[in-house]
Protein backbone atom coordinates (compact mmCIF):
# COMPACT_ATOMS: atom_id res chain seq x y z
CA UNK A 1 0.00 0.00 0.00
CA UNK A 2 1.50 3.32 -1.10
CA UNK A 3 0.12 6.58 0.25
CA UNK A 4 2.67 8.80 -1.49
CA UNK A 5 1.87 10.90 -4.54
CA UNK A 6 3.87 10.21 -7.67
CA UNK A 7 6.26 12.89 -8.97
CA UNK A 8 3.74 13.84 -11.67
CA UNK A 9 0.91 14.11 -9.12
CA UNK A 10 3.04 16.20 -6.74
CA UNK A 11 4.08 18.55 -9.50
CA UNK A 12 0.50 19.05 -10.67
CA UNK A 13 -0.64 19.65 -7.10
CA UNK A 14 2.04 22.26 -6.44
CA UNK A 15 1.55 24.06 -9.73
CA UNK A 16 -2.21 24.20 -9.19
CA UNK A 17 -1.86 25.60 -5.68
CA UNK A 18 0.47 28.31 -6.98
CA UNK A 19 -1.83 29.03 -9.93
CA UNK A 20 -4.94 29.23 -7.75
CA UNK A 21 -3.31 31.44 -5.11
CA UNK A 22 -1.96 33.87 -7.68
CA UNK A 23 -4.73 33.88 -10.32
CA UNK A 24 -8.04 32.81 -8.76
CA UNK A 25 -8.29 35.22 -5.87
CA UNK A 26 -8.79 38.86 -6.77
CA UNK A 27 -11.63 40.79 -5.20
CA UNK A 28 -13.41 37.77 -3.80
CA UNK A 29 -15.41 39.78 -1.26
CA UNK A 30 -16.58 42.17 -3.96
CA UNK A 31 -17.67 39.33 -6.23
CA UNK A 32 -19.44 37.58 -3.38
CA UNK A 33 -21.26 40.76 -2.39
CA UNK A 34 -22.38 41.27 -5.99
CA UNK A 35 -23.14 37.58 -6.56
CA UNK A 36 -20.87 37.77 -9.57
CA UNK A 37 -19.37 34.83 -11.43
CA UNK A 38 -15.57 35.08 -11.89
CA UNK A 39 -15.34 34.82 -15.68
CA UNK A 40 -11.68 35.80 -15.73
CA UNK A 41 -10.88 32.98 -13.30
CA UNK A 42 -12.93 30.57 -15.40
CA UNK A 43 -10.99 31.50 -18.56
CA UNK A 44 -7.64 31.29 -16.79
CA UNK A 45 -8.63 27.85 -15.45
CA UNK A 46 -9.38 26.70 -18.99
CA UNK A 47 -6.05 28.05 -20.24
CA UNK A 48 -4.33 26.15 -17.43
CA UNK A 49 -6.10 22.96 -18.54
CA UNK A 50 -8.39 22.40 -15.55
CA UNK A 51 -11.65 21.88 -17.47
CA UNK A 52 -9.84 19.40 -19.71
CA UNK A 53 -8.37 17.25 -16.93
CA UNK A 54 -10.62 14.18 -17.41
CA UNK A 55 -11.23 14.63 -21.16
CA UNK A 56 -9.33 12.49 -23.69
CA UNK A 57 -6.56 14.25 -25.57
CA UNK A 58 -8.28 13.88 -28.95
CA UNK A 59 -10.94 16.34 -27.76
CA UNK A 60 -8.36 18.80 -26.42
CA UNK A 61 -8.16 17.47 -22.86
CA UNK A 62 -5.41 15.93 -20.75
CA UNK A 63 -6.91 12.47 -20.30
CA UNK A 64 -6.01 12.22 -16.60
CA UNK A 65 -7.30 9.40 -14.40
CA UNK A 66 -9.46 9.74 -11.27
CA UNK A 67 -6.47 9.95 -8.93
CA UNK A 68 -4.94 12.87 -10.83
CA UNK A 69 -8.31 14.59 -11.05
CA UNK A 70 -8.85 14.29 -7.34
CA UNK A 71 -5.35 15.55 -6.53
CA UNK A 72 -6.02 18.52 -8.81
CA UNK A 73 -9.37 19.40 -7.27
CA UNK A 74 -7.94 19.12 -3.76
CA UNK A 75 -5.13 21.51 -4.74
CA UNK A 76 -7.64 23.96 -6.18
CA UNK A 77 -9.69 23.80 -2.99
CA UNK A 78 -6.58 24.67 -1.01
CA UNK A 79 -5.41 27.50 -3.22
CA UNK A 80 -8.69 29.10 -4.32
CA UNK A 81 -10.94 30.98 -1.89
CA UNK A 82 -13.67 31.41 -4.51
CA UNK A 83 -15.60 28.27 -3.72
CA UNK A 84 -18.38 29.41 -6.06
CA UNK A 85 -15.97 29.27 -8.99
CA UNK A 86 -14.83 25.83 -7.82
CA UNK A 87 -18.44 24.65 -7.54
CA UNK A 88 -19.16 25.80 -11.09
CA UNK A 89 -15.98 24.11 -12.35
CA UNK A 90 -16.84 20.87 -10.58
CA UNK A 91 -20.44 20.88 -11.73
CA UNK A 92 -19.35 21.57 -15.31
CA UNK A 93 -16.73 18.80 -15.26
CA UNK A 94 -18.42 15.97 -13.38
CA UNK A 95 -22.11 16.39 -14.17
CA UNK A 96 -21.98 17.47 -17.80
CA UNK A 97 -18.54 16.97 -19.32
CA UNK A 98 -17.84 13.51 -17.87
CA UNK A 99 -21.26 12.11 -18.80
CA UNK A 100 -20.50 13.14 -22.40
CA UNK A 101 -17.07 11.49 -22.17
CA UNK A 102 -18.59 8.29 -20.74
CA UNK A 103 -21.90 8.04 -22.58
CA UNK A 104 -21.72 10.43 -25.54
CA UNK A 105 -21.79 9.55 -29.22
CA UNK A 106 -18.81 10.60 -31.33
CA UNK A 107 -20.94 13.38 -32.79
CA UNK A 108 -21.84 14.68 -29.31
CA UNK A 109 -18.23 14.52 -28.16
CA UNK A 110 -17.06 16.48 -31.18
CA UNK A 111 -19.85 19.01 -30.76
CA UNK A 112 -19.32 19.79 -27.07
CA UNK A 113 -16.07 18.56 -25.56
CA UNK A 114 -13.55 20.83 -27.33
CA UNK A 115 -15.57 23.91 -26.30
CA UNK A 116 -16.08 22.65 -22.75
CA UNK A 117 -12.35 22.04 -22.41
CA UNK A 118 -11.52 25.48 -23.84
CA UNK A 119 -14.02 27.14 -21.50
CA UNK A 120 -16.15 28.59 -24.31
CA UNK A 121 -19.06 26.30 -23.35
CA UNK A 122 -20.21 25.98 -19.74
CA UNK A 123 -22.11 22.83 -18.81
CA UNK A 124 -25.27 22.87 -16.70
CA UNK A 125 -27.05 20.06 -14.88
CA UNK A 126 -30.83 19.80 -14.71
CA UNK A 127 -32.29 16.94 -12.72
CA UNK A 128 -33.95 18.45 -9.61
CA UNK A 129 -37.62 19.47 -9.67
CA UNK A 130 -39.92 21.03 -7.13
CA UNK A 131 -41.37 17.62 -6.23
CA UNK A 132 -38.25 15.57 -7.03
CA UNK A 133 -35.31 16.55 -4.83
CA UNK A 134 -33.90 13.70 -2.77
CA UNK A 135 -36.35 11.47 -4.64
CA UNK A 136 -34.64 12.50 -7.88
CA UNK A 137 -36.10 9.73 -10.04
CA UNK A 138 -39.64 10.83 -9.22
CA UNK A 139 -39.18 13.61 -11.77
CA UNK A 140 -42.16 14.74 -13.83
CA UNK A 141 -40.43 16.28 -16.84
CA UNK A 142 -41.37 14.25 -19.89
CA UNK A 143 -39.74 13.66 -23.25
CA UNK A 144 -42.24 12.41 -25.82
CA UNK A 145 -41.00 10.98 -29.07
CA UNK A 146 -42.37 12.56 -32.26
CA UNK A 147 -40.81 11.03 -35.36
CA UNK A 148 -37.07 11.59 -35.12
CA UNK A 149 -37.45 14.23 -32.40
CA UNK A 150 -38.32 14.48 -28.70
CA UNK A 151 -40.58 17.10 -27.13
CA UNK A 152 -39.51 18.03 -23.58
CA UNK A 153 -41.93 19.54 -21.07
CA UNK A 154 -41.29 20.36 -17.42
CA UNK A 155 -39.53 22.64 -14.95
CA UNK A 156 -36.10 22.10 -13.40
CA UNK A 157 -35.01 23.86 -10.22
CA UNK A 158 -31.60 24.30 -8.54
CA UNK A 159 -29.93 24.03 -11.94
CA UNK A 160 -26.22 24.55 -11.40
CA UNK A 161 -24.70 27.12 -13.80
CA UNK A 162 -28.10 27.82 -15.41
CA UNK A 163 -27.55 31.55 -16.04
CA UNK A 164 -24.19 31.00 -17.78
CA UNK A 165 -24.39 27.50 -19.30
CA UNK A 166 -24.29 26.88 -23.04
CA UNK A 167 -25.52 23.30 -22.79
CA UNK A 168 -27.62 21.46 -20.21
CA UNK A 169 -27.81 17.82 -19.31
CA UNK A 170 -31.56 17.43 -18.81
CA UNK A 171 -33.19 14.34 -17.30
CA UNK A 172 -36.71 13.46 -18.44
CA UNK A 173 -39.07 10.48 -18.43
CA UNK A 174 -39.31 8.80 -21.83
CA UNK A 175 -41.25 5.87 -20.39
CA UNK A 176 -42.97 7.02 -17.17
CA UNK A 177 -44.50 3.55 -16.67
CA UNK A 178 -41.02 2.20 -15.83
CA UNK A 179 -40.23 4.86 -13.19
CA UNK A 180 -36.45 5.17 -12.63
CA UNK A 181 -35.77 2.78 -15.53
CA UNK A 182 -37.77 4.97 -17.90
CA UNK A 183 -35.65 8.10 -17.46
CA UNK A 184 -33.39 9.33 -20.26
CA UNK A 185 -30.85 12.14 -20.50
CA UNK A 186 -30.67 14.85 -23.17
CA UNK A 187 -28.12 17.44 -24.15
CA UNK A 188 -30.09 20.64 -24.66
CA UNK A 189 -28.35 23.69 -26.08
CA UNK A 190 -29.12 27.04 -24.47
CA UNK A 191 -30.64 28.55 -27.63
CA UNK A 192 -33.10 25.68 -28.17
CA UNK A 193 -36.62 27.09 -28.80
CA UNK A 194 -38.88 26.33 -25.84
CA UNK A 195 -36.05 26.45 -23.27
CA UNK A 196 -36.46 29.35 -20.85
CA UNK A 197 -33.83 30.17 -18.23
CA UNK A 198 -34.28 32.29 -15.12
CA UNK A 199 -31.98 33.22 -12.27
CA UNK A 200 -29.61 33.49 -10.60
CA UNK A 201 -31.30 32.75 -7.29
CA UNK A 202 -29.74 34.07 -4.10
CA UNK A 203 -28.21 31.47 -1.79
CA UNK A 204 -26.73 31.29 1.72
CA UNK A 205 -23.28 30.44 0.31
CA UNK A 206 -21.56 29.68 -3.00
CA UNK A 207 -22.81 33.11 -4.06
CA UNK A 208 -20.41 33.38 -6.99
CA UNK A 209 -21.77 30.18 -8.57
CA UNK A 210 -24.95 31.04 -10.47
CA UNK A 211 -27.94 28.75 -9.97
CA UNK A 212 -31.25 29.06 -11.77
CA UNK A 213 -34.43 27.47 -13.08
CA UNK A 214 -35.15 25.90 -16.47
CA UNK A 215 -38.60 25.79 -18.01
CA UNK A 216 -39.03 23.40 -20.91
CA UNK A 217 -42.14 24.39 -22.81
CA UNK A 218 -42.59 22.07 -25.79
CA UNK A 219 -38.84 22.18 -26.13
CA UNK A 220 -38.04 20.17 -29.25
CA UNK A 221 -34.70 18.42 -29.71
CA UNK A 222 -33.50 15.91 -32.33
CA UNK A 223 -33.24 12.28 -31.25
CA UNK A 224 -29.46 12.68 -31.53
CA UNK A 225 -29.65 14.96 -28.47
CA UNK A 226 -30.26 11.93 -26.26
CA UNK A 227 -27.17 11.04 -24.23
CA UNK A 228 -26.77 7.29 -24.13
CA UNK A 229 -29.77 5.11 -24.88
CA UNK A 230 -33.44 5.31 -23.83
CA UNK A 231 -33.77 4.44 -20.14
CA UNK A 232 -30.09 5.01 -19.34
CA UNK A 233 -30.77 8.22 -17.39
CA UNK A 234 -30.45 6.64 -13.96
CA UNK A 235 -27.19 4.92 -14.90
CA UNK A 236 -25.80 8.23 -16.21
CA UNK A 237 -26.93 10.00 -13.05
CA UNK A 238 -25.37 7.39 -10.76
CA UNK A 239 -22.10 7.46 -12.70
CA UNK A 240 -21.83 11.26 -12.58
CA UNK A 241 -22.69 11.31 -8.87
CA UNK A 242 -19.71 9.02 -8.21
CA UNK A 243 -17.48 11.61 -9.86
CA UNK A 244 -19.07 14.57 -8.15
CA UNK A 245 -19.15 12.93 -4.73
CA UNK A 246 -15.43 12.35 -4.96
CA UNK A 247 -13.88 15.21 -6.98
CA UNK A 248 -16.09 18.07 -5.78
CA UNK A 249 -15.57 16.91 -2.23
CA UNK A 250 -11.81 16.72 -2.81
CA UNK A 251 -12.06 20.50 -3.35
CA UNK A 252 -13.76 20.76 0.04
CA UNK A 253 -10.94 18.71 1.56
CA UNK A 254 -8.47 21.22 0.13
CA UNK A 255 -10.52 24.05 1.65
CA UNK A 256 -10.43 22.30 5.04
CA UNK A 257 -6.63 22.06 4.80
CA UNK A 258 -6.35 25.79 4.07
CA UNK A 259 -8.78 26.48 6.91
CA UNK A 260 -6.61 24.50 9.36
CA UNK A 261 -3.48 26.41 8.31
CA UNK A 262 -5.32 29.70 8.89
CA UNK A 263 -6.48 28.54 12.32
CA UNK A 264 -3.02 27.33 13.36
CA UNK A 265 -1.50 30.65 12.31
CA UNK A 266 -4.15 32.64 14.17
CA UNK A 267 -3.96 30.60 17.35
CA UNK A 268 -0.18 30.89 17.50
CA UNK A 269 -0.29 34.67 17.12
CA UNK A 270 -3.41 35.61 19.06
CA UNK A 271 -2.48 36.19 22.69
CA UNK A 272 -4.93 36.07 25.59
CA UNK A 273 -4.27 35.70 29.32
CA UNK A 274 -0.59 36.28 28.56
CA UNK A 275 -0.01 33.44 26.08
CA UNK A 276 -0.92 32.33 22.57
CA UNK A 277 -4.39 30.82 22.54
CA UNK A 278 -2.93 27.66 20.88
CA UNK A 279 -1.54 26.80 24.31
CA UNK A 280 -5.05 26.39 25.71
CA UNK A 281 -6.39 22.88 25.28
CA UNK A 282 -9.79 24.31 24.42
CA UNK A 283 -8.17 25.57 21.21
CA UNK A 284 -5.50 22.94 20.53
CA UNK A 285 -8.04 20.11 20.75
CA UNK A 286 -10.17 21.83 18.13
CA UNK A 287 -7.11 22.02 15.88
CA UNK A 288 -6.45 18.32 16.53
CA UNK A 289 -10.05 17.43 15.66
CA UNK A 290 -9.78 19.41 12.42
CA UNK A 291 -6.63 17.48 11.51
CA UNK A 292 -8.28 14.13 12.27
CA UNK A 293 -11.18 14.99 9.95
CA UNK A 294 -8.76 15.99 7.19
CA UNK A 295 -6.69 12.80 7.46
CA UNK A 296 -9.74 10.52 7.39
CA UNK A 297 -11.34 12.46 4.56
CA UNK A 298 -8.14 12.16 2.54
CA UNK A 299 -8.05 8.39 3.09
CA UNK A 300 -11.60 7.69 1.94
CA UNK A 301 -11.25 10.02 -1.05
CA UNK A 302 -8.00 8.27 -2.00
CA UNK A 303 -9.83 4.94 -1.86
CA UNK A 304 -12.58 6.21 -4.16
CA UNK A 305 -9.97 7.60 -6.56
CA UNK A 306 -8.11 4.29 -6.59
CA UNK A 307 -11.29 2.27 -7.23
CA UNK A 308 -12.31 4.56 -10.08
CA UNK A 309 -8.85 4.56 -11.65
CA UNK A 310 -9.05 0.75 -11.62
CA UNK A 311 -12.40 0.90 -13.43
CA UNK A 312 -14.18 -0.50 -10.38
CA UNK A 313 -17.58 0.50 -9.01
CA UNK A 314 -17.41 2.92 -6.04
CA UNK A 315 -21.04 3.69 -5.19
CA UNK A 316 -20.75 2.94 -1.49
CA UNK A 317 -17.29 4.44 -1.03
CA UNK A 318 -18.32 7.64 -2.85
CA UNK A 319 -21.40 7.91 -0.60
CA UNK A 320 -19.23 7.41 2.51
CA UNK A 321 -16.76 10.02 1.26
CA UNK A 322 -19.49 12.53 0.44
CA UNK A 323 -21.15 12.06 3.83
CA UNK A 324 -17.93 12.25 5.82
CA UNK A 325 -16.35 15.18 4.00
CA UNK A 326 -19.48 17.33 4.05
CA UNK A 327 -20.20 16.73 7.74
CA UNK A 328 -16.51 17.31 8.54
CA UNK A 329 -16.47 20.52 6.50
CA UNK A 330 -19.36 21.94 8.52
CA UNK A 331 -17.82 20.83 11.85
CA UNK A 332 -14.41 22.29 11.00
CA UNK A 333 -15.95 25.53 9.73
CA UNK A 334 -17.72 25.94 13.07
CA UNK A 335 -14.45 25.20 14.88
CA UNK A 336 -12.64 27.76 12.73
CA UNK A 337 -15.15 30.47 13.71
CA UNK A 338 -14.88 29.54 17.39
CA UNK A 339 -11.07 29.66 17.25
CA UNK A 340 -11.19 33.11 15.67
CA UNK A 341 -13.77 34.40 18.17
CA UNK A 342 -15.59 37.60 17.19
CA UNK A 343 -13.40 38.05 14.10
CA UNK A 344 -14.58 34.71 12.84
CA UNK A 345 -18.13 36.07 12.75
CA UNK A 346 -17.26 39.06 10.56
CA UNK A 347 -17.25 38.68 6.75
CA UNK A 348 -14.22 40.95 6.35
CA UNK A 349 -11.95 38.32 7.91
CA UNK A 350 -13.17 35.65 5.46
CA UNK A 351 -13.57 32.88 8.03
CA UNK A 352 -17.36 32.66 8.23
CA UNK A 353 -17.74 32.18 4.45
CA UNK A 354 -16.50 28.60 4.74
CA UNK A 355 -19.40 27.74 7.03
CA UNK A 356 -21.98 29.22 4.64
CA UNK A 357 -20.41 27.27 1.77
CA UNK A 358 -20.04 24.09 3.82
CA UNK A 359 -23.73 23.90 4.80
CA UNK A 360 -24.61 23.47 1.14
CA UNK A 361 -22.28 20.49 0.87
CA UNK A 362 -24.60 18.51 3.15
CA UNK A 363 -27.43 19.12 0.68
CA UNK A 364 -26.19 18.94 -2.91
CA UNK A 365 -25.10 15.69 -4.58
CA UNK A 366 -27.60 13.96 -2.30
CA UNK A 367 -28.22 15.01 1.30
CA UNK A 368 -26.41 13.39 4.22
CA UNK A 369 -29.58 11.40 4.87
CA UNK A 370 -29.62 10.10 1.29
CA UNK A 371 -25.95 9.05 1.58
CA UNK A 372 -26.84 7.04 4.70
CA UNK A 373 -29.74 5.48 2.78
CA UNK A 374 -27.39 4.50 -0.05
CA UNK A 375 -24.88 2.97 2.35
CA UNK A 376 -27.59 1.05 4.20
CA UNK A 377 -29.18 -0.21 0.96
CA UNK A 378 -25.83 -1.41 -0.34
CA UNK A 379 -25.34 -3.24 2.96
CA UNK A 380 -28.49 -5.14 2.09
CA UNK A 381 -30.70 -3.64 4.80
CA UNK B 1 -19.40 -24.30 -29.82
CA UNK B 2 -22.20 -24.96 -27.34
CA UNK B 3 -25.03 -27.24 -28.50
CA UNK B 4 -28.65 -26.14 -28.06
CA UNK B 5 -29.01 -28.50 -25.13
CA UNK B 6 -25.94 -27.28 -23.20
CA UNK B 7 -26.84 -23.65 -23.98
CA UNK B 8 -30.30 -24.11 -22.45
CA UNK B 9 -28.80 -25.81 -19.43
CA UNK B 10 -26.42 -22.85 -19.04
CA UNK B 11 -29.22 -20.31 -19.12
CA UNK B 12 -31.37 -22.34 -16.74
CA UNK B 13 -28.53 -22.52 -14.28
CA UNK B 14 -28.00 -18.74 -14.49
CA UNK B 15 -31.75 -18.16 -14.04
CA UNK B 16 -31.76 -20.36 -10.97
CA UNK B 17 -28.89 -18.46 -9.36
CA UNK B 18 -30.50 -15.10 -10.15
CA UNK B 19 -33.89 -16.24 -8.83
CA UNK B 20 -32.31 -17.39 -5.62
CA UNK B 21 -30.42 -14.08 -5.14
CA UNK B 22 -33.43 -11.89 -5.93
CA UNK B 23 -35.79 -13.89 -3.71
CA UNK B 24 -33.46 -13.91 -0.74
CA UNK B 25 -31.86 -10.48 -1.04
CA UNK B 26 -34.47 -8.28 -2.72
CA UNK B 27 -37.79 -10.01 -1.97
CA UNK B 28 -37.39 -11.05 1.68
CA UNK B 29 -37.86 -14.66 0.66
CA UNK B 30 -40.96 -14.19 -1.50
CA UNK B 31 -41.04 -16.35 -4.63
CA UNK B 32 -40.72 -14.82 -8.08
CA UNK B 33 -41.45 -16.10 -11.57
CA UNK B 34 -38.68 -15.85 -14.16
CA UNK B 35 -40.96 -13.92 -16.52
CA UNK B 36 -42.33 -11.52 -13.90
CA UNK B 37 -41.45 -7.86 -14.63
CA UNK B 38 -38.76 -6.65 -12.26
CA UNK B 39 -39.07 -3.02 -13.37
CA UNK B 40 -42.85 -2.60 -13.60
CA UNK B 41 -43.30 -4.42 -10.31
CA UNK B 42 -40.75 -2.25 -8.49
CA UNK B 43 -38.63 -5.25 -7.52
CA UNK B 44 -35.54 -3.59 -8.95
CA UNK B 45 -34.85 0.04 -8.14
CA UNK B 46 -31.84 2.24 -8.83
CA UNK B 47 -30.08 0.97 -5.70
CA UNK B 48 -30.93 -2.71 -5.78
CA UNK B 49 -29.68 -2.92 -9.35
CA UNK B 50 -26.22 -2.01 -8.06
CA UNK B 51 -26.37 -4.92 -5.62
CA UNK B 52 -27.62 -7.20 -8.36
CA UNK B 53 -24.78 -6.13 -10.68
CA UNK B 54 -22.22 -6.73 -7.93
CA UNK B 55 -23.67 -10.21 -7.45
CA UNK B 56 -23.59 -10.93 -11.20
CA UNK B 57 -19.95 -9.82 -11.41
CA UNK B 58 -18.82 -11.95 -8.49
CA UNK B 59 -20.97 -15.01 -9.31
CA UNK B 60 -20.49 -15.17 -13.07
CA UNK B 61 -17.25 -13.25 -13.60
CA UNK B 62 -18.69 -10.82 -16.13
CA UNK B 63 -17.99 -7.12 -15.89
CA UNK B 64 -21.02 -4.82 -15.99
CA UNK B 65 -20.47 -1.09 -16.10
CA UNK B 66 -22.98 1.73 -15.71
CA UNK B 67 -22.88 2.26 -19.46
CA UNK B 68 -24.20 -1.28 -19.97
CA UNK B 69 -27.58 -0.61 -18.37
CA UNK B 70 -30.52 -0.95 -20.72
CA UNK B 71 -34.01 -1.51 -19.29
CA UNK B 72 -34.81 -4.42 -21.61
CA UNK B 73 -31.84 -6.38 -20.24
CA UNK B 74 -33.27 -6.17 -16.71
CA UNK B 75 -36.96 -6.58 -17.47
CA UNK B 76 -37.18 -10.18 -16.20
CA UNK B 77 -34.93 -12.86 -14.74
CA UNK B 78 -35.01 -14.53 -18.15
CA UNK B 79 -33.73 -11.34 -19.83
CA UNK B 80 -30.93 -10.87 -17.31
CA UNK B 81 -29.90 -14.51 -17.68
CA UNK B 82 -29.80 -14.12 -21.46
CA UNK B 83 -27.60 -11.02 -21.13
CA UNK B 84 -25.18 -12.87 -18.83
CA UNK B 85 -25.16 -15.89 -21.09
CA UNK B 86 -24.41 -13.76 -24.16
CA UNK B 87 -21.53 -12.09 -22.39
CA UNK B 88 -20.10 -15.40 -21.24
CA UNK B 89 -20.38 -16.69 -24.79
CA UNK B 90 -18.58 -13.65 -26.17
CA UNK B 91 -15.77 -13.96 -23.64
CA UNK B 92 -15.31 -17.66 -24.59
CA UNK B 93 -15.11 -16.90 -28.30
CA UNK B 94 -11.55 -16.72 -29.66
CA UNK B 95 -10.49 -13.25 -30.82
CA UNK B 96 -10.95 -12.64 -34.54
CA UNK B 97 -7.82 -11.69 -36.48
CA UNK B 98 -7.88 -7.99 -37.31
Amino acid sequence: MDFALTKKQSELKQSLIEFAESELGGDMRGREHAGEFFWQGWKKSAAFGIQGLPVPERYGGRGEDAVMCMVAMQALGYGCRDSGLLFTLNSHMWTCEMPIVQFGSEEQKQAYLPGMVAGTIVGGHAVTEAEAGSDAFALRTTAVRKGDRYILDGTKTFVSNAPIAGVFLVFAATNPKLGWAGISAFLVARDTPGLHISGPVDKMGLKTSPTGTLSLDRCEVPETAMLGRPGQGSAIFNAEMEWERSCLFASHLGAMQRQLQTCIHHSKHRTQFGKPIAEFQGISHKLADMKVRIELAELILAKVAWLKSQGKRAHMEAAIAKLFVSESYVASSLDAIQIHGGKGYLPEFEVERDLRDAVGSRLYSGTSEIQRNIIARLLGV
Amino acid sequence: MATGRTMNQGIESIQGALRSFIESELRHGAAIDDRESLLDGGILDSMSITRLNEYIESRFGVNISDADFEPENYETITAIAQMIHDRLERSDRPAQPS
